[in-house]
């Protein structure tokens, strides 16, 4: 990928089945009404004092929305950089360069702060995040209430305006349907479970992003530790659900790991969902030694690579659905050739068939 | 007696009007009493139509009296806040309190704050405050706003006041 004021990251995911884990503080200037009712000069003001505030710390960008080519939102938003509420109302956004750290101002609240980090790493992001929360609060008066926290447009944030989201990487719980009850357990914890891409339900890839829905009556800390056990099982859940799969199912999951494999090596047009699925499958197919061959790191790296904005700044070009289609198949066959992946301890031709005559 | 809206109708019913406390009686004609009902879109629009037919089958002076709950900091309605889910300003916070509890304790099963505080003394965030407002100054004397900027200045004088205390 050529050079971009945003170059990319290894290890934006990393891990097994927990692939990242994302903060968001929710805060607001006492001295203005909410995003929804500024007037345009008191959006110009609070932008200006947010870039005062950045100007001096070298390892900020501060990132101009009005200007930028939508390409280049377009992978803020891949990244999770930016909301995709963001890229329509947003004019001004902060970023640190190590891509750990952004702020968007005047989203639905005046700021809302951003942390990332690789793999479940919940401590690391709130030690993170208060650091910097702690840092604005020097340069900003917050709105904030004795009795309700830190004051926020939506009663849903109110309080510690604290959201902590894990990405999980699940096809063997969804694979098994065992999936569902895991998310109606979580639900009455108080956690949401979505897709991807913030709004959408849809997981695409198998991949889940679990988030506190309660803000408000409990400390960060307990917010924390609460994801933290709820993480834990799911982590648990996810690793029997392979061995059981492995165990019962073999033919099964083999079959869908290797036609996946020759999909991505095959294809000449494929879209993102399908993309998505085939990549999340030969990651599966990875882990759990049915496959070789292939790192875990260019896996994570496709993963964004095939998102449209991603495609489009890898080709430097931007094309009609049909080609997307056609060039996010090329960058796949690029980038997995089909003699790189070794099957390993699949099962033998014919083994099958020999056990299925006999019983 | 004329209409209070128009001047030019005959008043037919009083509307009382109540925001952030502040009580109005309006004498309205029938058009203004139901453009400003349309315009308020309020929880009892729903009764509305009855409420007009019995206006229109008995045109008799009729008291009518119905509650408007509205920030007057922002001017966000509660019907608004209900459409949306969401607040204009910070006030909206205590004008709708008794409204928002309850859904406090459905969202978050709780409706109290029991997380961090913002780590600045009370000083230091006026400190920052007449630093912002002298940038303000700075700004209006630029754009030759300069009865806007006598207020700020009058506001920076008083915040100065309190840190020396």
């Amino acid at each position: 990928m050529k050079k971009t004021f945003l170059p990319w990251k290894d290890n934006l995911v990393e891990g097994e089945i927990a692939l990242s884990t994302r903060l968001r503080l929710a805060r607001n200037l006492s001295d203005y009404p909410f995003p929804e009712r500024l007037t345009d000069s008191q959006k110009e003001e609070i932008e200006e004092r947010a870039k005062d505030v950045f100007k001096k710390m070298k390892e900020f960008k501060v990132v101009d929305f009005k200007t930028l080519p939508s390409v280049m939102k377009g992978i803020l938003m891949e990244r999770h950089l930016a909301s995709p509420e963001f890229l329509r109302v947003g004019r001004l956004l902060i970023v640190q360069e190590n891509q750990e750290a952004s702020l968007m101002v005047n989203e639905e609240d005046h700021l809302r702060l951003q942390v990332f980090s690789p793999s479940l790493s919940l401590e690391k992001v709130l030690e993170k995040g208060n650091k910097l929360d702690d840092f604005l609060s020097q340069k900003f008066s917050f709105s904030y209430s004795k009795k309700w926290g830190y004051l926020t447009a939506c009663p849903t944030n109110l309080g510690t305006g604290l959201r902590i989201s894990v990405m999980f990487h699940l096809p063997a719980l969804a694979l098994s349907g065992r999936i569902k009850r895991i998310f109606s357990t979580l639900s009455h914890r108080g956690f949401t479970v979505r897709g991807i891409f913030g709004e959408e339900a849809e997981a695409v890839g198998y991949i889940y992003q679990i988030s506190n829905q309660k803000t408000l009556g409990l400390s960060e800390e307990e917010i924390l530790e609460e994801m933290n056990l709820s993480s834990q099982d799911i982590i648990a859940a996810e690793r029997k659900a392979r061995e059981e799969l492995l165990k019962k199912r073999r033919v099964e999951i083999e079959d869908k790991v290797y036609r996946s494999l020759g999909l991505l090596t095959h294809a000449r047009l494929i879209s993102f969902k399908e993309a998505a699925k085939a990549l999340s499958l030969v990651r599966l197919g990875l882990e759990i030694n049915l496959l070789s061959g292939i790192s875990l790191n260019k896996i994570n790296k496709l993963w964004f690579l095939i998102r449209p904005a991603h495609l489009s700044y890898y080709f430097s070009t931007e094309f009609t659905p049909l080609e997307e289609n056609e060039r996010r198949a090329d960058l796949l066959r690029r980038e997995i050739s089909a003699f790189q992946a070794k099957l390993t301890k699949g099962s033998k031709p014919g083994k099958n068939r020999v056990e299925r005559k006999g019983g | 007696m004329l209409c209070d809206k128009c001047g030019e109708r005959e008043a037919e019913m009083q509307v009382t009007k109540i925001v952030g406390g502040e009580i109005n009686h309006l004498n309205l004609c029938h058009e203004c009493a139901s453009e400003l009902a349309q315009e308020l879109a309020f929880n009892i629009l729903s009764e509305l139509p009855k409420f007009l037919k019995d206006f229109l089958d008995f045109p008799l002076i009729s008291e009518t009296h119905f509650e408007v709950k509205e920030c007057s900091n922002c001017g966000l309605t509660l019907k608004e806040f209900q459409e949306k889910g969401r607040f204009g300003c910070a006030q909206c916070y205590d004008v709708f309190s008794s409204e928002l509890i309850p859904l406090l304790r459905k969202l978050h099963g709780s409706s109290v704050h029991r997380g961090k505080t913002p780590s600045l003394s009370e000083s230091e965030k006026v400190k920052s405050e007449i630093e912002n407002l002298k940038k303000k100054l700075e700004k209006l004397v630029k754009e030759e706003r300069f009865e806007e900027a006598a207020q700020v200045r009058d506001m920076i004088r008083e915040a100065q006041r309190k840190v020396k205390r």
